[in-house]
């Protein structure tokens, strides 16, 4: 569904990618996990084109991302980032449906789709009149999500989406995530440095460490069989898990 | 509906389908007081409107309007046609000078009947101690102090000739001429240069050297015109003609007067003298009068208009070409430095420097070269503005935004122009702040505005009438900065309006 294919990334003499594969899956959700700098967000925005790989290519669903489609291919994914990424001079609606208004889409039918994404992710209607400097984190949240599911796009990207929260709202967000995810058979990347996080969510675990993988695969993979001693210790460094929620 | 605003777009034309002889002056008293009398001549001959171009710059700028049109006529002096605008070696008469000015589609004609010479003068009372009699007794006193107006100074005409003719030693400074007279007259300065028919003459006590080699040539009074005037309007001109000999000198010394040191406005001076038709006697002046009516006078509507019309004009082109100019920096930060620096330095340059070369470079005076210049003043915050506006935006937002899908000027226009508005807009209240006092040089060039009261106070030296128009222009600058809070309130978007993000918990 997703495919990098050899791309790397430096800036100046600093190697933030080395050339890397990775194939996400259809309808499954990987989590991007590691180090501060170790690369698992350069590769979350080169899906996205934000970042323009030095070497390789990017593939969604057999084409292969240029300059040309980017803008075309930007609406099937959908983007969460920490804080939200909220346009602070529209309304939480006026945010959802930005897009949608811009590409003339049936108001009618933006409507309707407003309804049903504020019931999916639990926020009243009213809320969504109110300015994003007047809503909470959670709520933040929720909207951004809101937002990137809009066009109902195959794909989801997400950057710590909950790092900005505090650890209640927090825990309740991802059970609600992970039903969401579940619901809609998206592919789904998201990255997190919170290990709990990362095995709460992800079908597949990716663990970079400065600018390489080092290992791919289910929990109970990195679990049983670490390809490395710092693989072990990262997930040693956590509070104790249960595999394959 | 359409109709309707048809006909209220010809009737302006139609008011002014009666034509309008436009009458420039000089920035000083004389020069004011003789244009009024020619405009009132003009309007009591009833064919048409008159417009006096009060107070131009210099004679430079007053015979390029006249050649360019802007002005019809102005009273100017035979002798400064022949050597300044003509630049011929030697004075000549009104026929040779006619020869001369024909093909430039001008003419001279309607002698006022008075002379108004150069010369030089110092207080009576020094001169007898030093025994200065004549401009060549100066040379025996080198330690003299002499200033002399800037046009006198610079013209061919003018000192450099005067000096070679004479040999004198002196390096004189530049003095304005409606402040020289005090300066000598506190000891700062010892020897000036002086219109024959100055008021001030007489009462300062001074006393005019005399010109023994015959150096100053005759400078008879007289109107310099456009040669299709006469054609155009013959009432007018016949109206005109009238007035040739009709000023003596003492006449003239006797309106300088009242102007100058009675503070009766140039507009009584004038109608005095055409309601006596130079019979003796200006008859009764009103003085200027207090500083709350000077402000208020006749013309207060007239000029705060044409005050507005320049500062807006030139505030909307600078909007116009400012914003997408201090788009285009942020969107190529290699581009940046050197289109902020290029319009950093148009703010450098002296501002009367910038209006000469603009009359030069444009070919006229008036409004156009004011607004220009007022446009190009008005650059550099708008630019700089927008420009940090637009780079204040947070990255993540700007990559939201991209993230999103939105082409790029969906993206300017929806997202960050909207986020950049608070900047922008603070920009745009500077730039018009700041225009409303550069607009006070437009004067200088025959555009109005509040600078006219301000030039003609500084050529009489009258404060009360420079506060006239600086106080109004003040006001103004206060009103606009009021204006743009007011607009920011309704034009920033609400979710920007500082309510404050809540910090998450």
């Amino acid at each position: 569904m997703i495919l990098l294919d050899q791309v790397s990334k430096t800036y100046g003499t600093q190697v933030a990618l080395a050339p890397t594969t990775l194939e996400f899956a259809a309808a499954r959700t990987a989590a991007l996990i590691g180090p501060s700098g170790c690369g698992k967000s350069t590769l979350l925005r080169m899906i996205v084109g934000l970042v323009r790989p030095d070497s390789g290519r990017v593939v969604i669903e057999t084409e292969t991302l240029t300059a040309s489609n980017l803008e075309r291919r930007r609406h099937a994914i959908g983007y969460v980032i920490q804080e939200g990424g909220l346009f602070p001079h529209l309304t939480a609606a006026g945010n959802v449906t930005l897009l949608a208004r811009h590409l003339r889409r049936d108001p009618g039918w933006i409507g309707k789709r407003l309804g049903a994404l504020a019931e999916l992710v639990g926020i009243p209607r009213t809320i969504l009149e109110r300015f994003p400097g007047d809503l909470s984190g959670g709520q933040r949240q929720r909207v951004s999500l809101m937002r990137a599911l809009m066009l109902d796009p195959p794909v989801l990207l997400l950057d710590e989406p909950l790092g900005a929260l505090d650890p209640v709202t927090r825990y309740g967000l991802q059970e609600e995530l992970k039903r969401i995810f579940d619901q809609l058979g998206k592919t789904v990347v998201l990255v997190t440095h919170d290990m709990s996080e990362a095995a709460h969510f992800g079908h597949t675990l990716v663990l970079l460490k400065e600018g390489r993988v080092l290992q791919q695969g289910p929990l109970a993979d990195l679990l049983e069989r670490p390809a490395d001693r710092y693989v072990s210790e990262f997930i040693r460094a956590r509070r104790p898990l249960a595999a394959g929620a | 509906m359409r109709r309707i605003l048809l006909l209220l777009w010809l009737l302006p034309a139609l008011s002014i389908a009666q034509g309008t002889v436009n009458v420039g002056s000089k920035r000083f008293t004389e020069s004011y007081i003789l244009g009024e009398i020619v405009a009132g001549t003009i309007r009591r001959a009833g064919e048409a409107h008159a417009a006096h171009r009060r107070g131009m710059g210099n004679t430079a700028i007053v015979f390029a309007a006249l050649k360019n049109g802007t002005v019809d006529l102005y009273p100017e002096y035979t002798g400064t046609i022949a050597f300044e605008l003509l630049g011929r070696g030697r004075a000549a008469d009104l026929a040779a000078l006619n020869r001369d000015l024909a093909p430039l589609g001008l003419g001279v004609a309607v002698p006022l009947g008075f002379d108004n010479s150069y010369a030089l003068a110092m207080l009576e009372s020094r001169a007898i101690s030093l025994g200065i009699r004549t401009i060549s007794d100066l040379s025996r006193h080198p330690h003299l102090k002499l200033a002399v107006s800037q046009e006198f100074l610079n013209r061919r005409d003018g000192w450099p000739a005067l000096r070679s003719a004479y040999g004198l030693p002196f390096a004189p400074r530049g003095l304005d001429h409606g402040l020289a007279y005090e300066a000598l007259a506190a000891g700062r300065i010892d020897v000036i240069d002086v219109y024959s028919t100055d008021a001030k003459v007489a009462k300062y006590a001074l006393r005019v050297l005399a010109d023994n080699r015959g150096f100053f040539p005759a400078y008879e009074a007289a109107l310099l015109y456009r040669l299709d005037l006469p054609q155009r309007f013959p009432r007018t001109w016949g109206a005109l003609r009238a007035l040739e000999g009709a000023i003596p000198a003492e006449r003239m010394v006797s309106m300088n007067a009242a102007a100058e040191l009675s503070g009766a406005t140039f507009t009584a001076v004038a109608d005095g003298f055409l309601a006596t038709a130079g019979a003796a006697g200006p008859g009764a002046m009103q003085g200027r009068g207090s500083l709350v009516s000077m402000i208020f006078a006749a013309d207060f509507w007239r000029v705060t208009l044409e005050h507005l019309a320049l500062v807006f004009a030139s505030l909307a082109l600078s909007v116009a070409a400012g914003i997408p100019l201090g788009v285009w920096a942020a969107r190529a930060p290699r581009c940046a430095p050197w289109i902020l620096a290029a319009v950093g330095l148009l703010q450098t340059v002296p501002s009367l420097a910038l209006l000469a070369f603009l009359i030069a470079a444009m070919g006229r005076i008036g409004a156009a070269p004011a607004i220009v210049a007022l446009f190009l003043y008005a650059l550099l915050p708008i630019v700089r503005n927008t420009v940090s506006g637009l780079a204040d935006i947070p990255a993540p937002l700007r990559e939201s935004a991209e993230a999103l899908g939105l082409p790029g000027r969906a993206r300017l226009r929806l997202i960050e122009l909207p986020l950049a508005a608070r900047a922008i807009l603070a920009g745009i209240k500077t730039s018009a702040v700041i225009n409303v006092g550069m607009a006070t040089i437009a004067a200088f060039v025959g555009a109005g505005g509040y600078g006219d009261r301000i030039v003609a106070g500084l050529a009489v030296n009258d404060h009360r009438l420079m506060l006239a128009g600086a106080l109004p222009a003040a006001a103004l600058a206060l009103l606009i900065q009021g204006g743009f809070d007011w607009l920011e309130r309704r034009a920033v978007p609400t979710g920007l309006q500082g309510r404050g993000e809540r910090t998450t918990k």
